[in-house]
């Protein structure tokens, strides 16, 4: 079900009304309305991986209490590795299993050798990187006793499940979501209507900026060879909005639902185009993705602790990992390598942690070096963003041959031009208000108490009106694919 | 506190409604008062149709002439542009509807109300339809009719904030085609390899409907109706249904006067493909149109 959809606008009043009217009274049925939601929340793109779900569910949960039961390390360890081996072998099999397939065929065949096996033709789970990753995030931490393993099968399961960011994140720790399945729900009045606004701004994200702004991307990046190198940058750029829009107003139409059922989930993004370098992009983009490698992976392979080279080694491999998290496709892994390439002088100069505020704090405009320093940053995402969109490492060195080529300067030629530049006022508007909010949590969070009620209304109401009026088809979210 | 909470909200969601509503009628109620569909004082003739008039009306070589023609366009759609064209232009002294063999069948109720031409057309002529004729397409495909209902209002506002009324080439003009894909198609027909049509297909009345509208809107008007089938190739497929086709043609519309240049002596090269003609046949069937048939006397006099 997605969440710019006709049945998410039913389904999401129905379980609102069951949960706090009807279902109020006890915290395991309300477990229970959450987990069954879920479930048809999940089953309605494709009910048939629900069973990969559950078993997800049942195997990390029978180990994380077995795990619990231990102090035998040798055994522990097992249990743990067990559960990796399973979560990621469903990634690898559905994921992953035909681009090594690929891969070493054109390996063998590059030595002189013949490789023959059969590709998987399968469909990828909705939300299958998230969800593992979430149940992994559990056993690792009952494996290092940051948590106490659970023997509630319903909470964890919801735990797992739980329907606002089942498919796209923001990949949730078990140390901050699960206690919440075990904690009595009141409903809040401001932190409810503060939902319903991130709710209202995430919807303008993903129908507005994202939705539209593909429509151009699409056109370009599908015919990249029939346009000149101004055009194609246009495109990267359209790209660069889609995919901040799409992916971001997911988390914020995930945590705004959330909160309408007394939840908190992690920040996801927080304003990541006003970054003043990379290091600080990337504190600020799909932050419960960067946090959870920093924490999983990037600490147990040493960290920051074994010197220069360990901690470029270390910041390479995450990068890398990351990129490859994202799909098995080169293309995915040389857009991690290229922000880690980014990421590298400021690691050299230990300059890697000098934007972590607010930039321009208490100002209105940025001063012209920190316009200069978000500027090239931005630059260098957009680069990046073409290696993530393209269809293959070729393609995306097409692009950027002829955006580095004389044809930048021509004039960008493609259909619907003033349909685009009507776009571009409208991203102009919304990263004007992105702007004027960068100190809260999303931009209109708690705007009646900052402006005035009437002029917040008015405002809302603008917001609404633009959602209607730019809605097209629905379109799927680009990180479902992941 | 909960309900307090849902009282905001859906006062939140009926303020949004009613601006909304607004949004989507004022521009219409505005566009259809001052929408402009004037035309060249000099212009008598006018041609409606899809592709194949498109195609083949070359108006910048016939005298008087109007090409509003456009590919895909039902009589559904025509329909609406008929009207307000003859209210804006009283000059208008002949009407040519394009009438040939695939408009009968039941594929064209598709061109009414299917995905794409509600999208491609719905948002330009919403304005000008008729209560009743806004509520076929309702009963007929809801789920596209309400999903192109903002692409109406955003579009309307977007033409009354540019201050563009004038509708002009939007509703049609001649589109020539430039290359010629016919040798190939010859080729494949020779080898068997052709598009299936039935020599018996089932008839569209509700497209044929529309085109009795035009005709009753034009006698209502006191224009001339002239039925026009331009050139097609002689493979082109639906030429497969010609019986049935004749039959319509004269039983429903045999008091109308009938152009038929379905045989207009063309070379293969002066096709864009079996349906069209392309630019170098538009220019020949042009020229022969207005030799023969605007500068006929016996034609003109006619009109009066």
């Amino acid at each position: 079900m997605l969440f710019n959809s006709i049945d998410f606008a039913i389904f999401l009043p129905i379980v609102f009304f069951l949960y706090w009217f009807v279902l109020n009274r006890n915290i395991k049925v309300q477990n229970t309305l959450i987990l069954v939601a879920s479930y048809v929340f999940y089953g309605w793109w494709d009910w048939r991986f629900l069973f990969l779900v559950l078993f997800s569910t049942l195997v990390d949960f029978f180990i994380g209490i077995w795990i619990g039961k231990t102090e035998i390390e040798r055994r522990r360890k097992l249990l743990l590795f067990t559960s990796m081996a399973v979560n990621l072998g469903f990634l690898g099999v559905f994921k992953y299993y035909n681009f090594f397939l690929e891969n070493f065929i054109a390996a063998f065949s590059f030595f002189g050798l013949s490789f023959n096996a059969g590709s998987l033709s399968i469909i990828l789970p909705v939300g299958i990187s998230f969800y593992t990753f979430q149940t992994m995030s559990y056993t690792i931490d009952v494996y290092q006793r940051k948590l106490q393993p659970t023997n509630d099968l319903i909470a964890f399961s919801a735990f797992v499940t739980f329907f606002p960011q089942l498919v796209a994140g923001p990949i949730e720790r078990a140390t901050n979501l699960l206690p919440q399945f075990f904690t009595k729900r009141s409903f809040h009045y401001g932190h409810a209507v503060n939902g319903m606004r991130q709710i209202l701004w995430g919807l303008f994200k993903k129908i507005v900026i994202a939705d539209n702004s593909a429509e151009f991307a699409n056109l370009i990046f599908n015919n990249s060879s029939d346009y000149n190198g101004s055009t194609l940058l246009i495109g990267a750029l359209f790209f660069t909005f889609q995919i901040y829009g799409d992916f971001s107003g997911y988390s914020d139409i995930a945590i705004g639902t959330s909160k309408l059922f007394g939840f908190d989930l992690m920040r996801n993004f927080s304003y990541p185009y006003f970054s003043r370098d990379i290091a600080e992009f990337w504190r600020r983009w799909h932050i419960s993705l960067s946090t959870w490698f920093r924490d999983y992976l990037y600490i147990p392979l040493g960290g920051s602790q074994g010197g220069m080279w360990m901690k470029i080694r270390n910041t390479f491999i995450i990068f890398i990992v990351s990129g490859f998290w994202h799909g098995a496709n080169w293309t995915f892994i040389i857009w991690g390598l290229l922000n880690a390439l980014y990421f590298l002088p400021l690691l050299l100069a230990s300059k890697n942690r000098a934007n972590l505020g607010i930039v321009a704090e208490g100002k209105i405009l940025p001063s012209p070096s920190e316009l200069g320093r978000m500027l090239t940053t931005f630059l260098l995402t957009v680069i990046a963003w073409i290696f993530f969109r393209a269809e293959n490492v070729s393609h995306a060195i097409g692009i950027l041959g002829e955006i580095f080529s004389t044809s930048i300067f021509d004039i960008p030629k493609f259909g619907g031009k003033t349909e685009a530049a009507i776009i571009a006022v409208v991203i102009v508007f919304f990263f004007a208000i992105e702007w004027l909010g960068r100190s809260h949590p999303f931009p209109i969070s708690e705007l009646d108490r900052r402006i005035g009620k009437v002029p917040a209304w008015c405002l809302y109401i603008f917001i609404g009106l633009l959602i209607f009026l730019f809605a097209g088809q629905e379109q799927e979210f680009i990180y479902f694919q992941f | 506190m909960i309900h307090k909470f849902i009282l905001r909200t859906v006062q939140f969601s009926a303020i949004l409604a009613v601006v909304i509503l607004v949004a989507i009628l004022v521009p219409q109620i505005f566009l259809k008062r001052e929408a402009q569909f004037k035309l060249d004082e000099k212009v008598k003739y006018v041609v409606f149709g899809h592709s194949h008039s498109e195609c083949a009306f070359d108006d910048s070589r016939i005298s008087n002439f109007k090409n509003l023609s456009n590919a895909g366009q039902s009589y559904f759609y025509l329909l609406p542009k008929l009207r307000k064209v003859l209210d804006a232009n009283p000059q208008v002294k002949t009407v040519f509807i394009e009438f040939s063999n695939g408009q009968i069948e039941e594929r064209m109720d598709d061109w009414i109300w299917g995905h794409d031409k509600l999208h491609n057309f719905f948002p330009l002529y919403a304005p000008f339809l008729k209560y009743e004729e806004q509520r076929l397409l309702l009963d007929h495909n809801p789920s596209d009719l309400f999903s192109v209902i903002p692409i109406v209002a955003k579009n309307s506002l977007g033409r009354i904030l540019a201050m563009d009324m004038q509708y002009g080439d939007d509703v049609g003009k001649f589109k020539p085609l430039e290359k010629s894909i016919v040798d190939s198609l010859i080729n494949d027909y020779q080898h068997g390899i052709r598009e299936k049509a039935d020599s018996n297909p089932k008839i569209s009345e509700v497209h044929l409907h529309f085109l009795d509208e035009m005709i009753a809107y034009c006698k209502k008007k006191g224009v001339r109706v002239v039925l026009v089938r331009s050139p097609q190739h002689r493979f082109y497929n639906y030429r497969a249904n010609e019986q049935v086709f004749q039959k319509i043609r004269r039983e429903r519309y045999g008091t109308l006067t009938f152009l038929d240049y379905n045989d207009f002596p063309l070379l293969d090269n002066q096709f864009g493909d079996f349906g069209h003609v392309n630019r170098e046949g538009a220019e020949v069937f042009s020229d022969w149109f207005e030799r023969n048939v605007i500068q006929d006397k016996k034609f003109i006099e006619k009109q009066s």
